[in-house]
């Protein structure tokens, strides 16, 4: 196949030199296959032809960016910010005790040997892609026993016109704890492109929070893939809320790859317009006596699309599994739609997993009761949207995020 | 202030009302009461504008406003107020920002300024005495997991704090035990002044004993069938409904 003609978006790679046998490899697969198109079941639902046309030049030191301090702070209190624009940041920025970032040619070698250690065969194209064009890998090293009393902001910018293929190692060592809080902005009603390819390994004991939010401009393309594996006794809690994009995907892999560890995947969709937000999630549970934890929710309004799809794959020394999926929508409007899809795959005998969806509308007696007392119907749904969502975000650990996603939340359901 | 004329009103195409007329002014206390399913509730919903039910025939005016041209928030802006047959659970709403924001809803409305959080908070503490609601409860969902009573209280007490111009309580009393009957009326007696007006839907003549009407009326299928003083509830309580029935036919 002629992957260029069909596929503009790849012509960054036509001209590249590859450096590594992994670039080669990914690069010859992309030139091979392409990119997804809807006829790969795992798009189906997320139509990415536009983006696919898109012949965008990869960010480079010469693309202008705005200035980084305008863009996200709010509800980050006590947070040190890495800001990582166009696919760059500062090798130099300061960081709290207990941690450590390096890019590859500054890490250690028992660092840099981990830089895919994570990446499990449920790769997309699109972690090919960033294999082939990233940069400047981010790696954070959170070195063992530390307790890092601050939050690290990552603080994603993407410049218009341009794609970024941002890269990020976490490595928790055993027995640490640390928040990451990853921000995703852009130039409003900008076009761009910005593909993430984040792993976090999450050693013994260790317990990661990982929130993410995407607020890119709603002309842009956002896919992200972020693999987690995480050894015994460890957590890891992730929060991902979608607000921006015109297509925003989160491809997310977890790994529990050794007992007793838990690992929580929450978050919320909330296309509007034609926006369309997808959500894939795998757990591998590999071995016995771990726990996963799953709850969605969506919220679509006008002719937002939702796409859902949750997979346990619970292996066959995974005895005493405990895997709990839930993924609930609400339709604000008639031409919202939602498709959600969960996958159980059951090798073990002595497990407990459940999954449940559900779509639904607005409680139109609650919408009277609201309206009765004074509250305008816009209002009304607000308020009554805005605590269907609480449940998916009442977890996450940065209370004044939170807060804040809350005031978002009201806004955006206000108009 | 509420001047019902003629009124039918239907759900589903299945006429309910059929031709209601009643005038309640200010200061004034209307009991109405009826067997179940007579229309009691449909009435009181549709003065307060559920969707589900259309008014098909006649006119209501409220403080000289033709109130079916107005939807249920602006009615309430207006000052009418319902306490609900069946109140609904709000899960993920606390009940203190749910009244906030209808207080300053319903003050915006009448293009007032809205209430700063001191007041707000003092006007709680004091009507939360009245009606003996726990703090626990203003902190928790709107209504989610109350019991039957506490959401009738939690009626009440919304009712005080947003001091409507009329209330139509619909069976506010059932469901409570004889200790909540009290409060819940002295609940209505504390809101009762001179200038604002009280319809009650009940079942039980014993209400009446602590909230007395100027009023009574009997609803039958859908059809104010007879009025009277409070004595009209008396009467009622020792010979049912059948005597009437049979007047009716
Ligand atoms: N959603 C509905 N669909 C069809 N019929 C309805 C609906 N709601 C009410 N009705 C009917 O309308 C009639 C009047 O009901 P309504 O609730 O007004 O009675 P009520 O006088 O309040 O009774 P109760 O004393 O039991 O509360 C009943 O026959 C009832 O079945
Ligand atoms: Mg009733």
């Amino acid at each position: 196949m002629n992957t260029t003609t069909t596929f503009p978006l790849l012509n960054a790679i036509n001209e590249l030199e590859t450096h590594f046998d992994f670039q080669a490899i990914a690069k010859a697969k992309l030139q091979e296959t392409g990119l997804p198109t809807v006829r790969d079941e795992a798009w189906r639902f997320t139509d990415i032809r536009a983006l696919n046309q898109l012949d965008l030049p990869v960010a480079s030191t010469d693309t202008e960016f705005e200035d980084t301090d305008k863009w996200w702070s709010k509800g980050i209190v006590n947070a040190v910010t890495v800001p990582y624009v166009n696919g760059d940041f500062d090798i130099n920025a300061e960081l709290p005790e207990g941690v450590k970032l390096y890019t590859c040619n500054t890490a250690p070698e028992e660092l840099k040997s981990q830089i895919g250690s994570a990446l499990t065969d449920d790769k997309t194209p699109f972690v090919d892609l960033n294999h082939v064009l990233a940069k400047k890998v981010m790696i954070l090293h959170v070195s063992k026993n530390a307790d890092v009393s601050r939050v690290i902001h990552i603080k994603g910018i993407t410049s218009a016109d341009v794609q970024v293929h941002p890269r990020i190692l976490v490595i928790a060592e055993s027995f640490s704890r640390v928040q990451i809080v990853e921000t995703w902005q852009g130039p409003a009603a900008s076009r761009y492109f910005v593909n993430p390819l984040s792993e976090f390994v999450v050693n013994a004991g260790a317990i990661v929070s990982h929130t993410k939010l995407q607020d890119d401009s709603k002309t842009a393309f956002h896919i992200a893939s972020i693999f987690v594996k995480q050894y015994g006794d460890s957590q890891y809690i992730n929060h991902a809320v979608q607000f921006g994009a015109h297509v925003g995907r989160n491809d997310i892999v977890a790994e529990l790859a050794a007992s007793n560890s838990v690992c929580t995947l929450n978050g919320l969709y909330l296309p509007t317009a034609k926006q369309i937000h997808d959500t894939h999630s795998l757990v591998h549970h590999a071995m016995p006596h771990c726990e996963s934890h799953e709850l969605y929710k969506g919220a679509l309004s006008e002719k937002g699309q939702g796409v859902f799809n949750g997979a346990i794959y619970v292996h066959k020394d995974a005895q005493k599994t405990n895997a709990y999926q839930t993924n609930r929508a609400l339709l604000l409007s008639d031409n919202a739609k939602v498709n959600t899809k969960p996958q159980l795959e059951i090798y073990a005998d002595d497990v407990r997993c459940s999954h449940g969806a559900t779509i639904g509308q607005l409680d139109k007696q609650a919408m009277f009761y609201l309206q009765s007392r004074g509250l305008d119907p816009e209002v009304a749904k607000a308020m009554l949207t805005v605590a269907f969502t609480a449940e998916a975000i009442a977890d996450m650990p940065e209370v004044e995020l939170r807060d804040v996603i809350d005031d978002m939340l009201i806004e955006h359901f206000s108009n | 202030m509420l001047s019902i004329r003629n009124l039918k009103a239907a759900i589903e195409d299945k006429e309910i009302l059929k031709g209601i007329s009643l005038e309640v002014k200010p200061g004034e206390v209307h009991a109405i009461m009826g067997p179940n399913g007579s229309g009691k509730s449909t009435l009181a919903q549709v003065l307060a504008g559920h969707p589900f039910y259309e008014a098909t025939e006649g006119d209501i005016e409220f403080q000289g406003k033709d109130l079916l041209d107005l939807d249920p928030n602006e009615r309430a802006g207006e000052g009418l107020f319902l306490g609900f047959q069946y109140p609904v659970e709000i899960p993920g709403v606390s009940n203190t920002y749910f009244l906030r924001n209808a207080l300053n809803a319903i003050l915006e409305y009448r293009e007032e300024e809205p209430m700063d959080a001191l007041t707000f908070k003092k006007l709680l503490k004091e009507k939360m005495e009245v009606v003996g609601m726990k703090d626990e409860l203003l902190k928790r969902p709107v209504n989610t997991g109350f019991s039957g009573g506490e959401k009738k209280r939690n009626e009440i007490f919304q009712l005080l704090v947003l001091n409507p111009k009329l209330a139509i309580l619909d069976e506010t009393d059932s469901g409570l035990d004889i200790d909540a009957l009290k409060v819940v009326s002295d609940g209505v007696n504390n809101f009762r002044n001179e200038e604002n007006g009280v319809v009650l839907v009940t079942h039980y003549q014993r209400l009446l004993n602590y909230i007395q009407p100027d009023f009574v009326h009997v609803l039958m299928e859908g059809k104010i069938v007879r009025s009277g003083g409070k004595e009209l509830a008396l009467e009622l309580e020792e010979r049912g409904y059948d005597w009437l029935r049979e007047e009716v036919n």
